[in-house]
């Protein structure tokens, strides 16, 4: 995995080698393996490299046979070695064993369109130097970042904020309404992002520049074409599909290692990985001091199961506040929940352990129905169609045991059903929604008055497609946590950013797009059985992870929140940042409330999601504006990196 | 309970309300009768803490099954629950 950047011209003003090397500087932790700037005068593009495919002969920007169409490009496409294949056989000549080159030779091959036959992981621009056009493209689900700002008659994109800011010739000013829907969905809805005038590739378009103008188009939409039954071979085509998604993930010119979190999904993975590789699996997980939190027995019987290498990065008191910081300036954002750090921590682990790709379970939860938010939508539901009842309600304690809501009763039930109407699209995800969202309780009057008239629910509800009205309820509620959560915090803020930070690879085996629609065809009772979630693939597990794995409750990965930043050993920065003068300079939140909020810290008394979320959002809000606003967002170097201007394979072909 | 005292009650419910719920809205006007979750005041766990300060702080053991909105839906409420459970006393 690596970065990309560039800048395209709608006129003939050329792109400045320094303006490429700054922005490819701004990359470097993505791709410490290399680096390359390419450039002609309408078009510039820049390449940091984390080598895992074609170790010697990939250097990129990279360029067809005759110099005509260049790439520079983020991530794995798995099927590459078919296509070369295919592309082959139609007169095309490649001449490294890389899966970039793939890109270029499809491009020629099928234009535009040639996405549709990537199985992968991507973010890639091409530019087509006959016809003068840049293309944009990202894979279907968000899995490799893709940020793009437009100015004065340029296009400017590239993997990470950061590195547009490094130009010198992109703004940095926060977008509230970004910001809001970060204290609402946890994350920055794509096209938007907490940055003003600076967009993301949605997950499944491409954008097109030509003639100074930018066109994005939809090359693919999830679907949920959900079947009554679940076909007699569904099992065996799980099986197939699982085995020949991990098989693809494992090629590498690297070693591949394994996240292994102690639950079903990565115990999936490490096994079908170990399975499929001749060498001893490297596998890697967080513990925790907290005894609530840790999963660290799981953790060894699946590692013992399968003969792992294991290492585990162990997280106690003070390590996530004092790397908080450097969280921050990874996500790009404001987060509310401290969950990136111990993730942070682990591919820092990964990397000094020499392994720079892993596979990770991300993905399982949404294809097969298995988080709670799935069964309290369910049990949501059942409850409203009996309003009146008493006995319905008590679902709720079954689904919830360790929230210790035994005591609060009828009140406690009873709030989940006043969370929102059934009819209601936005039905399965507005506790959530109304949960974060006390955050914007501790708004400034300028914040408030800033984003009146704002309303990212309602933007969300209209922005549904039109087949959603026809899909289940779980299967809405699927694709709302698809769109939201996974694409906008948990692969970005919590997965690849987290290892781009040490320059580790993520793949996801259960974010294969044959995997997805294989899994959205499914009946729901094949996914939640009653209460009982991803049963389809708990019941295709048992072939794969031990038995006690399959019967294991299921642990939500959480890390500490509020009581990560006070107690003994907390650093200035929290106490600085989160002080009334500090939070008045940035001006985002009341200081006030604010010292409310961490007086009741201070005294152990945030205890509740919406508190927990608030102090991190608040407290990361902080970070996040003084890494990217106070000063220069990206110092800009005094000259330009003393990093030898690459031309990379393009050179020799233009 | 005399009527002041039931004043008193009251005045530290709302206290202990503001201060731990509403701090973040100087400015918000709760009457003791409006719904503490329809407004969104508190959440469940928020319920969870409001037992706990009745029966720390105003010595008044809460029953699994009093734990309503009748006895705990509003400041106005969980006065008059704390005067009836102290009267049986």
């Amino acid at each position: 995995m690596c970065g990309i950047a560039g800048v395209a011209r709608a006129g003939a003003s050329g792109v400045c080698e320094s303006t490429l090397a700054r922005m490819a500087h701004a990359l470097i932790h993505r791709g410490p393996d290399g680096h390359g700037v390419w450039a002609d005068e309408h078009v510039g593009l820049a390449h940091t490299r984390l080598t895992v495919i074609d170790l010697v002969s990939g250097a990129q920007p990279l360029a067809n046979e005759d110099g005509q169409v260049l790439v520079t490009y983020n991530g794995e496409i798995y099927n590459y070695r078919e296509l070369r294949r295919q592309l082959e056989a139609r007169g095309h000549r490649f001449r490294t064993t890389s899966d970039t080159e793939t890109i270029v030779h499809a491009y020629e091959e099928w234009g535009d369109a040639c996405v549709e036959r990537f199985i992968g992981q991507f973010a890639f621009a091409v530019y087509d130097r006959r016809r003068r056009r840049v293309m944009l493209a990202r894979d279907r689900f968000g899995v490799r970042p893709l940020f793009y700002a437009e100015r004065a008659g340029s296009l400017y994109f590239a993997s990470e904020v950061k590195a547009l800011f490094a130009t010198g010739e992109v703004p940095a000013a926060p977008d509230l309404a970004g910001l809001d829907e970060v204290f609402t969905m946890w994350g920055a809805r794509a096209p938007r992002t907490p940055f003003l005038g600076v967009r993301q590739l949605e997950p499944g378009t491409i954008a097109v520049w030509e003639r100074g103008r930018l066109r994005v188009s939809r090359y693919y939409a999830l679907d949920y074409p959900e079947a009554r039954d679940e076909t007699p071979d569904a099992l065996e085509r799980l099986d197939a599909l699982m085995r020949d998604s991990v098989a693809l993930r494992l090629r590498a010119d690297v070693p591949v290692g394994g996240y292994l979190s102690g639950g079903l999904d990565s115990s999936i993975t490490c096994a079908l990985a170990s399975a499929g590789s001749p060498h001893t699996l490297r596998t890697f997980s967080v513990a925790f001091e907290d005894p609530a939190l840790d999963e660290s027995a799981f953790q060894q019987v699946v590692a013992r199961d399968l003969a792992s290498d294991h290492a585990v990065t162990r997280i106690g008191a003070g390590d996530i506040a004092r790397v908080f910081p450097d969280v921050v300036r990874h996500t790009e954002t404001p987060v509310v929940r401290t969950a990136p750090a111990p993730m942070y921590l682990l591919a820092q682990l990964t990397r000094e352990r020499g392994i720079t790709v892993v596979l990770t379970g991300e993905g399982a939860d949404e294809l097969f129905l298995g988080y709670d938010l799935f069964k309290e939508t369910k049990v949501r539901h059942f409850c409203l169609r009996r309003p009146g009842s008493h006995a319905r309600p008590r679902l709720f304690d079954r689904l919830y045991p360790y929230l210790g809501h035994g005591r609060a009763g009828e009140m406690w039930r009873r709030s989940f059903l006043d969370a929102g109407a059934p009819s209601d699209p936005l039905f399965s995800h507005l506790p959530r929604f109304v949960s974060t969202a006390r955050t914007k309780a501790f708004y400034s009057a300028e914040t408030r008055a800033a984003l009146t008239g704002v309303d990212v629910v309602d933007e969300l509800r209209q922005s549904l497609p039109a087949a959603f009205a026809r899909w289940s309820p779980e299967n809405r509620a699927a694709y709302l946590e698809m769109t939201t959560l996974l694409a906008s915090y948990l692969l970005s803020s919590q997965g690849e950013r987290m290892g781009m930070a040490h320059g580790v690879e993520g793949r996801f085996p259960f974010l294969d797009h044959r995997l997805f629609e294989f899994a959205a065809a499914l009946p729901t009772g094949s996914k939640l059985r009653g209460l009982k979630e991803k049963e389809i693939l708990k019941r295709w597990a048992r072939r794969v992870v031990p038995p006690s794995v399959t019967a294991r409750h299921k642990q939500p990965y959480r890390a500490p929140d509020a009581p990560a930043f006070f107690g003994t050993g907390q650093p200035e920065y929290v106490r600085e940042l989160l002080s009334e003068s500090s939070v008045r300079r940035v001006g985002l939140f009341d200081p006030a409330a604010v010292a409310g909020l961490v007086r009741r810290a201070e005294s152990g008394r945030v205890t509740g999601f919406g508190e927990n979320q608030a102090l991190v959002g608040i407290l990361s809000a902080q970070i996040w504006h003084d890494t990217f606003f106070r000063s220069a967002a990206v110092p800009a170097p005094a000259r330009a990196p003393a990093f030898p201007s690459a031309l990379g394979a393009a050179a020799s072909a233009a | 309970m005399s009527q002041v005292e039931n004043q008193q009650v009251s005045e530290r419910v709302r206290r202990y309300v503001v201060d731990n719920f509403l701090y973040m809205q100087p400015g918000y006007e709760l009457t003791d009768e409006d719904p503490l979750l329809g407004k969104g005041i508190v959440d469940s766990l928020g319920v969870m803490e409001l037992i706990s300060f009745v029966e720390d702080e105003l010595g008044v053991q809460v029953a699994d099954t009093d734990v309503t909105e009748q006895h705990f839906g509003s400041i106005g409420a969980i006065a008059r629950y704390v005067e009836r459970v102290r009267a049986a006393h």
